[in-house]
């Protein structure tokens, strides 16, 4: 059965993120936060790098249950580049351990929690910072995807038993080629380990005011017209069943046949259906 | 006259391979009367898991209510360690001194863990031995009825039950969204319970459902390390989930005046809740291994146990004897009695065949008892002395001490055919000599080569080494 494995210390997954920094994402957020698309992409990269961090800290302790690497593509011509900065510039894959060390700065929120006594206090959210926004250039995102396919393809050679890689586009989907896009990242997801295919999510930020979307199964359930959001849903892959089930567990009702594709969305709610550990029921 | 017994608890636990055991997120605790027990197996997703899980089963254990009680009111019960627990997450949170990924987020901010615990009540007056058992989760206890077939399962019943997510108790009452389960049943002496986390339960599951009896070698470990090897060769063998694996094991141990087990047999059983399931086993090793050091002021008893186990002796050399007779089914093509090999009894192979069998040693030659035989001498050209060996997997035992493997050929099993190459078995030829010999059982090092067999499952070929 494929998908089966676990991401642990001794078989660490990897996920790749691709962040759209093109001169299109210079344009305004039409999701409820405001904003730039810019801005919202370098936000969900953020997230998902910290959710990733939470999800590998058990008790005060951060295990490299997963690698990652980042690509940028817009902002260098017609190529993907490394888009940390910083001590881990030259590092094309990085660990937890060493995300967590390096970030920018760490920027913090006061939430209030209760007390259990009625009342409430006062504690910081923090959320670190590891890519800025930028919008510059065209949209090379099958240079990007084609960048990934090397990276992955290396991994996999040496973690043959550990659960498959899955590669999360950030975009406002309007690539240079859209065809090239397309074969590149379908070839992409042939890539493999003994647990099965690379995965390839999407999360799509557009200037629409369309309601957000999650997981959906078909093309119907996408913005009537909306060419971007149905070329990436054509490209996102489909959920294995490990990871409907804990779709499942955090609030969706996934069928059959989901596509990892979200719309104007948090793109880190992806993060909590990897199995990096046994996930509560909820709901 | 108070009746009371002296529970034998034990605690083996093993983190997941490459963590240490300071990081596993599995509790247990036991009372100090040895009549509760109980383990938890935190959420490592979830907030502070460990604490959480600790807070379960210490409470669990020293609380003196019936489970029935707790399990109707089990909100309440949970409420204060609930308390305790936010008051200590609010101060790592409020921390200025740890790091951002150590202080959870607006969605990290609860505990979670499975949970089971049991509590064993001593005889009372109308001589009943009742337990209850408090769970939720798929960590599951499982009792295991002396002189009999049967293992209760509570509160998963089979393997397919078992999934990435869980029902858990959370250490917030915002969250208070499953329920556990409750059981109440009978036990009687020489008794096992083991209450095990996700891992090791669903293994035990899927042992029995493929009618093997594996499990049992847990009732008989005696320390950490037997427990830690154990587990390792399972990993290994890929049968069971690499995660924090915990297992409780209870042997019930009473002390009475009287025992018999013909008024066992007619007292009335209570009646049992809801969730209780027997899975049929299959063997019926069981007694024998029960045995455990029975101590009982009942002479009567002892004499009985003592023909009892006499009884069995001759019964198992017996057995043994007539096995050993009939040790090669492939010999059937020829029923010639110069054919047939007896393994304590080298002289019979030199009439398998007119060649000369040249033996072969082992190549540390730490001893004179050849570890098999080759058809004819090695042309000189082919120096090495090295041969392929197809074997199962189960022969394939990982040495924690070196990291490395072994091939431990059991002595019952039979010689195993030696090879140049790694041929599969429909390509076999005699001829073009390629099977050159056998291996006899024992215990051999090997390198990292090998490869998997392409015709059989969970085969393989290893290179062995030897002298001649």
């Amino acid at each position: 059965m494929a998908y089966n494995q676990s991401l642990s210390s001794e078989y660490p997954g990897y996920v790749v993120i691709l962040i759209d920094q093109s001169g299109s994402m210079s344009s305004p957020f039409g999701g409820s936060t405001g904003g730039s698309k810019a801005e919202e992409c370098a936000k969900a990269v953020n997230r998902v790098i910290r959710e990733m961090g939470l999800a590998c800290t058990a008790g005060q302790i951060i295990k490299n249950r997963c690698d990652i690497s980042v690509l940028t593509y817009g902002k260098s011509g017609d190529t993907a580049i490394n888009a940390f900065s910083g001590n881990l510039a030259s590092k094309s894959v990085v660990t937890m351990e060493e995300l967590a060390q390096n970030c920018l700065k760490v920027n913090t929120l006061k939430m209030k929690i209760s007390d259990g006594a009625g009342g409430l206090v006062e504690v910081d959210e923090q959320f670190p910072v590891w890519i800025e926004p930028y919008a510059v250039g065209g949209t090379p995102m099958a240079e990007a995807f084609e960048e990934a396919y090397k990276l992955v393809d290396n991994w996999t050679k040496t973690h043959q038993a550990s659960f498959p890689p899955i590669v999360i586009n950030i975009t406002d989907g309007e690539p240079n080629d859209q065809a090239r896009a397309k074969t590149a990242a379908l070839k992409l997801a042939q890539l493999e380990t003994s647990d099965g295919n690379t995965l390839i999510l999407n999360s799509h930020i557009s200037e629409s005011k369309a309601a957000k979307i999650e997981l959906p199964a078909s093309t119907n359930e996408l913005p009537q017209g909306d060419n971007n959001a149905k070329f990436l849903f054509d490209i996102s892959s489909e959920l294995p069943p490990v990871m409907r089930e804990r779709a499942g567990a955090v609030g969706y009702q996934p069928t059959p046949g989901v596509r990892g594709f979200v719309y104007n969305a948090d793109a880190e709610t992806m993060i909590r259906l990897l199995d990096i550990g046994t996930r509560a029921k909820l709901q | 006259m108070q009746n009371h017994n002296q529970n034998e608890i034990d605690f083996f636990t093993l983190p997941k391979i490459g963590e240490k055991r300071e990081e596993i997120q599995d509790a247990y605790y036991e009372s100090s009367d040895s009549n509760l027990a109980a383990i938890a197996d935190g959420a490592s997703t979830s907030f502070l898991a460990r604490e959480w899980a600790d807070l379960l089963v210490e409470s669990f254990c020293k609380n003196n209510e019936e489970l029935n009680t707790i399990n109707r009111e089990w909100k309440e019960w949970l409420k204060p360690l609930q308390e305790q627990w936010r008051q200590h997450s609010i101060k790592i949170r409020t921390d200025p001194n740890l790091p951002w990924y150590a202080k959870g987020s607006k969605e990290k901010n609860c505990g979670s863990a499975t949970f089971v615990g049991l509590k064993l009540y001593p005889t009372n007056q109308e001589k009943q031995k009742t337990w209850e058992a408090l769970a939720i989760g798929d960590s599951c206890l499982f009792q295991i009825k002396a002189n009999s077939d049967q293992l209760i399962s509570f509160p998963l019943q089979k393997s397919e039950e078992f999934h990435t997510v869980t029902d858990c108790f959370q250490s917030l009452p915002e969250y208070n969204v499953s329920e556990p389960t409750y059981i109440k049943s009978s036990y009687d002496k020489d008794d096992i319970f083991f209450l095990a986390t996700d891992a090791l339960a669903e293994w035990i599951f899927k042992d029995v459902e493929k009618g093997g009896s594996h499990w049992r070698k847990l009732i008989s470990i005696t320390n950490q390390e037997e427990f830690a090897e154990f587990i390792q060769q399972i990993r290994h063998e890929k049968l069971i989930k690499n995660d924090d694996t915990t297992l409780c094991r209870i042997v019930v141990k009473i002390s009475e005046v009287e025992v018999s087990h013909n008024s066992l047999s007619t007292e009335a059983h209570l009646p049992l809740s809801q969730n209780n399931h027997s899975i049929r086993i299959e063997g019926n090793h069981h007694s024998s291994s029960q045995n455990h050091n029975i101590t009982t002021k009942n002479p009567k008893l002892k004499l009985v146990l003592l023909l009892r186990t006499a009884l069995m002796l001759i019964v198992s050399i017996f057995v043994v004897i007539f096995l050993n007779k009939n040790i090669f089914p492939h010999n059937s093509a020829s029923k010639s009695p110069s054919n047939s090999f007896e393994l304590s009894n080298n002289n019979n192979y030199s009439s398998f065949t007119s060649h000369q069998e040249i033996p072969i040693y082992d190549v540390d030659k730490t001893s004179n008892k050849p570890i098999g035989y080759l058809w004819k001498k090695q042309p000189e050209s082919e120096n090495s002395k090295e041969l392929w060996v197809l074997v199962p997997l189960a022969y394939i035992k990982y040495v924690a001490k070196t990291n490395g493997e072994e091939l431990v050929i059991p002595n019952d099993s039979t010689p195993l055919p030696l090879f140049k190459s790694t041929p599969e078995p429909k390509n076999i030829s005699l001829e073009e000599g390629d099977f050159v010999g056998y291996l006899l059982p024992g215990k051999y090092a090997l390198s990292q080569l090998k490869k998997e067999s392409k015709t059989f499952p969970n085969a393989w070929w290893v290179k062995i080494e030897f002298n001649l």
